[in-house]
């Protein structure tokens, strides 16, 4: 049988397991429940889903080839424990919150910690624009790894439409509960997957000597362990800004912070803080390992500009076809995790933040109102599959090149408002816009005008001007009272009192 | 705990109110930040040699050191320390009288 249709029907059925799964899982049909699993996650669905949701399809394919064209500074920076840290900081916090009150997205925190509609509209506003180019380039990986494993049998257009309906149809029927259940599955493939076909690489490459593999890699590119790297970005410092990017902020971005609220109890957090570590540094290993592998065959022979396609063409020239499949499917298991949580991310934002407030205002009943607005959430997730195909397909440079690069330092820029607004009793939206306009224009201008400042990472500029402002404007402005009340001292000192506040 | 009255208005409050009271979560704080910096320069500084014939220094020591450090440390820090994870309010009772009272 033609291995291009072998791979076809390996895609096939994966996507059947995947309906099967999330079908089985799928969540109750009212906000809460479709978009946050009713909050019923414990810890190892929650770990499953959150690292899945950040290791995305860009990154299953991008990480080996970082490595091909950077060498092992690129461990340093993944940086993927220090979300760990995050869990219980902002994650227990905002469930609590959250849970209180009934907020589903991220900016239903930030419109009522802040007092302001404008700013949790601005929220939703950026969220929305972002998630789009974020979204359709796990797309294009998913067509690239289809249309290169089969050699070009199965197309992209038709890898890309496929990968569409299928997204579709599970985040429509299956919701939060069945994605969460989906994400057990796929954390599973993308632990064993790439492990299993290394081993398998180097046992007939090299003759299971994973020394003689290392050696190969290390005299092919005699830089691979040197710092700070062959194209000096590993110092210290952006080191520390590839963490913050690449983990620490992703936290509050727009697929992940919704699913801070899904956790069932405040011991899911302790738990989560503990294994959350270990599971992306596992993750990593298998994908590292394709890396030095694909160094040790390929250095010297695949220029540096096509490394994005080191990992489907690692396996294809070098394992038997049943390797190319599990490799794919890794791929769909870290494109797909992404893929719905965006989905379901954009969807909420629609369905919450803008037809629940502004529309359907002559429906008194808020059951009924609920459902209306929830019907609506579930339509744009299939009216925004044509809009990831067409862009996947057509690729439009402003999006791919600009609006990619800008998207992830992008989505950070609300983690100071967050944090602070968790933490600090002064925080005022006065501070919150300041802090968030000012720190997207700082973005915009180091990363396209005057690009990387000093040769630090623009996201370091870019927080840096954000809390900055954050704090000065803070200090000059007065929360009102109900507010400090309302979201510090009920959580963290009920039985203490303000003073010195005039409104 | 905090004191009963909070004076919105005092420098400490008021310039540095998001820093945190209590001090174990101060040493906590700055013990995070202590090592962030020990992670960013140590990685650097390792030797650049390959453990067991192929594992680099920097993917060995991310995963049997430095993860491993982070996990037991913060652990370590919200089962047994942090006030807001360890408090006298039994939480979900708690938020269901809030939301009842909401509602």
């Amino acid at each position: 049988m033609n291995s291009g249709l072998i791979v076809l029907i390996s895609v096939i059925i994966y996507g059947v397991i995947v309906l099967y799964i999330s079908l089985r899982g799928r969540s109750i049909n009212t906000t809460e429940g479709y978009f946050l699993a009713s909050r019923s996650f414990g810890w190892f669905i929650m770990v499953c889903s959150v690292t899945m949701g950040i290791f995305s399809g860009l990154a299953f394919y991008g990480s080996p080839a970082f490595f091909f064209r950077s060498g092992s500074g690129t461990t340093a920076a993944t940086g993927f424990f220090l979300t760990g840290l995050m869990y219980p900081v902002i994650g227990y916090k905002i469930w609590r919150i959250g849970k209180d009150k009934g907020y589903v997205t991220a900016a239903d925190f930030l419109r009522n910690r802040y007092y302001s509609n404008g700013y949790g509209n601005l929220v939703s506003l950026l969220q929305l624009v972002f998630i789009i180019p974020y979204m359709a380039l796990q797309f294009v990986a998913i067509g690239n790894g289809i249309s290169v494993s089969t050699n070009g049998y199965v197309s992209f257009s038709f890898s890309v439409i496929l990968f569409a309906i299928l997204i579709g149809i599970y985040v429509y029927f299956g919701g939060a509960k069945g994605i969460g259940w989906l994400d057990i599955f796929n954390a599973l493939i993308g632990l064993v997957m790439p492990v299993a076909t290394a081993i398998f690489i180097v046992t007939t490459k090299f003759n299971g000597s994973w020394g003689n593999m290392a050696q190969t890699a290390l005299t092919k590119f005699p830089e691979m362990m040197d710092f700070p790297g062959p194209q000096g970005l590993w110092k210290p410092g952006n080191i520390f800004a590839y963490m913050l990017s690449g983990n620490l902020v992703l936290i509050v971005a727009p697929h992940i912070l919704p699913k801070l609220y899904m956790a069932k109890s405040k011991d899911t957090f302790k738990q989560m803080s503990i294994a959350g570590p270990i599971m992306y540094c596992w993750l990593a290993m298998g994908i590292m390992m394709l890396g030095m592998i694909g160094t040790a065959i390929y250095k010297g022979t695949l220029p540096d500009s096509q490394s994005d396609i080191l990992v489907p063409l690692l396996v294809s020239e070098n394992a038997p076809l049943i390797f190319t499949i599990m490799l794919l499917w890794a791929l769909f298991a870290f494109a797909t995790s992404t893929s719905d949580a965006f989905a379901l991310s954009a969807a909420s934002l629609i369905s919450n933040d803008l037809v629940k407030r502004y529309g359907y205002k002559k429906i008194k009943d808020p059951v009924v109102k609920d459902n209306k607005c929830l019907q609506v959430g579930k339509i744009s997730v299939l009216c925004l599959m044509p809009i990831m195909i067409w862009i996947a397909i057509l690729r439009p440079a402003y999006i791919v090149d600009y609006a990619y690069s800008f998207a992830s330092p992008g989505f950070a820029q609300i983690f100071p408002a967050v944090i602070m607004g968790l933490y600090w009793k002064r925080s005022t939206k006065e501070a919150a816009i300041t802090g968030t306009v000012l720190g997207l224009i700082t973005l915009s201008l180091t990363l396209f005008v005057w690009k990387w400042p000093l040769g630090i990472h623009p996201i370091i500029w870019s927080l840096g001007v954000n809390f900055i402002s954050f704090w000065l404007v803070g200090i000059v402005t007065e929360p009102p009272k109900k507010i400090v009340e309302e979201y510090h001292l009920k959580y963290e000192n009920p039985n203490a009192q303000v003073i010195g506040l005039s409104k | 705990m905090e004191k009963n009255v909070i004076d919105m208005k005092k420098p400490r409050e008021r310039f540095f109110g998001w820093f945190p009271h209590e001090k174990v979560t101060k040493i906590f704080v700055l013990g995070n930040l202590a090592y962030f910096f020990f992670c960013c320069f140590v990685w650097p500084n390792l030797p650049p040699r390959l453990i067991w014939g192929w594992w680099t220094t920097y993917q060995w020591v991310t995963n049997f050191v430095i993860c491993n450090w982070a996990a037991a440390m913060w652990g370590i820090y919200y089962y047994k320390f942090w006030p807001l994870l360890n408090d006298d309010i039994e939480n979900d009772e708690f938020l269901q009288e809030e939301v009842k009272i909401n509602e």
